[in-house]
């Protein structure tokens, strides 16, 4: 009986992300991240668009981090509800899934912050200059959702990111361009895994021909 | 707490059912459920889960809300403080009855 409601609530951890809606909205949030460091990395640092683009970033990034539980919300409501019906977690365990995604989001928008401010005061790019910090933020993180989940995706993401991180830091690159790279390959292997779940998951997952009441 | 390990007298039969259970399962992590989440987590017909539902209404452990979202009917269920407690305490039975038969 206990192994039972034990099963049912690990389906609901699940339940969250199985639609790859998720995967979708912030492999996006970090394609453009990326795009936008790879764009500063060659802006000027004599020029005032360094520090215009560093404060129109910053505020990208927490306006993002609202607007993406909204755009979750909408293309669920397109696409999962009609399908497997509505659900909302605001209450009980589910709280701590949401709150380890917000903590690796957070954990891997600070360090690019920080950084930034790093290189436009001019002082020698210091420890969050290296992309295997993210690599390794992102291994804490995706191997908690993995565990929670039960998805083994994500764990899988996260060594992932650990070596590509490892390898930025120490290819010699202008960490910049390394920051961008590892900002773009993140955002392409969610997008893409993202797009791949929720297509086998609409696949699987017809609208009902009926009225479900 | 059973005093002994086949005291079946503390069970709450209203969730004991299989399927009760697992309606009141999904809606003690969720915060509110539609039925037709319900029914494909459940994997009960419409006539079950509504039978399943009206029961768990009746005895004060879920709430039913019938709403609209655009033209589309919704029927929004959610457990209440009464449901969520009596789910906690089914589980301590078990908990304290897997205890005991392993001793």
């Amino acid at each position: 009986m206990l192994e039972e409601i034990k099963k049912i609530e690990r389906r609901m951890f699940r339940h969250n992300l199985e639609d790859g809606v998720f995967e979708i909205v912030f492999g996006i949030f970090l394609l453009l991240s990326g795009f936008f460091v790879f764009a500063y990395s060659f802006m000027s640092k004599k020029t005032i668009f360094p520090l215009a683009f560093f404060l129109g970033y910053s505020l990208t990034i927490f306006l993002s981090l609202l607007l993406m539980k909204k755009m979750v919300r909408s293309l669920r409501e397109k696409l999962t509800w009609p399908r497997t019906g509505y659900v909302s977690y605001q209450e009980g365990k589910q709280r701590r899934l949401k709150a380890g995604l917000r903590g690796g989001i957070t954990g891997f928008c600070f360090p690019i912050l920080a950084g930034l401010a790093q290189d436009l005061m001019g002082s020698v790019p210091g420890f969050y200059s290296y992309p295997a910090v993210f690599g390794l933020v992102l291994v804490i993180s995706f191997c908690w959702i993995s565990f929670r989940s039960g998805l083994i995706r994500f764990a899988a993401f996260g060594g992932l990111y650990a070596v590509i991180g490892l390898i930025l830091s120490f290819s010699g690159w202008k960490h910049m361009q390394a920051w961008a790279a590892i900002c773009g390959v993140i955002g392409i292997s969610l997008l893409l895994s993202g797009l791949f779940v929720s297509r086998r998951y609409l696949h699987r997952n017809p609208v009902p021909a009926e009225d479900p009441q | 707490m059973p005093s002994s390990p086949w005291d079946t007298e503390n069970i709450d039969r209203l969730i004991h059912e299989p399927a009760r259970l697992a309606i009141v399962t999904i809606l003690n992590v969720a915060d509110s459920a539609d039925f037709l989440y319900l029914q494909r987590e459940t994997g009960l017909t419409k006539g079950n889960l509504s039978s399943h539902l009206s029961k768990l209404q009746a005895g004060g452990y879920i709430t039913i809300e019938k709403t609209y979202k655009g033209k589309i009917p919704l029927t929004i269920c959610r457990l209440t403080d009464q449901g969520r407690e009596a789910f906690r305490a089914y589980r301590r039975y078990w908990q304290a009855f897997v205890k005991k038969t392993r001793s």
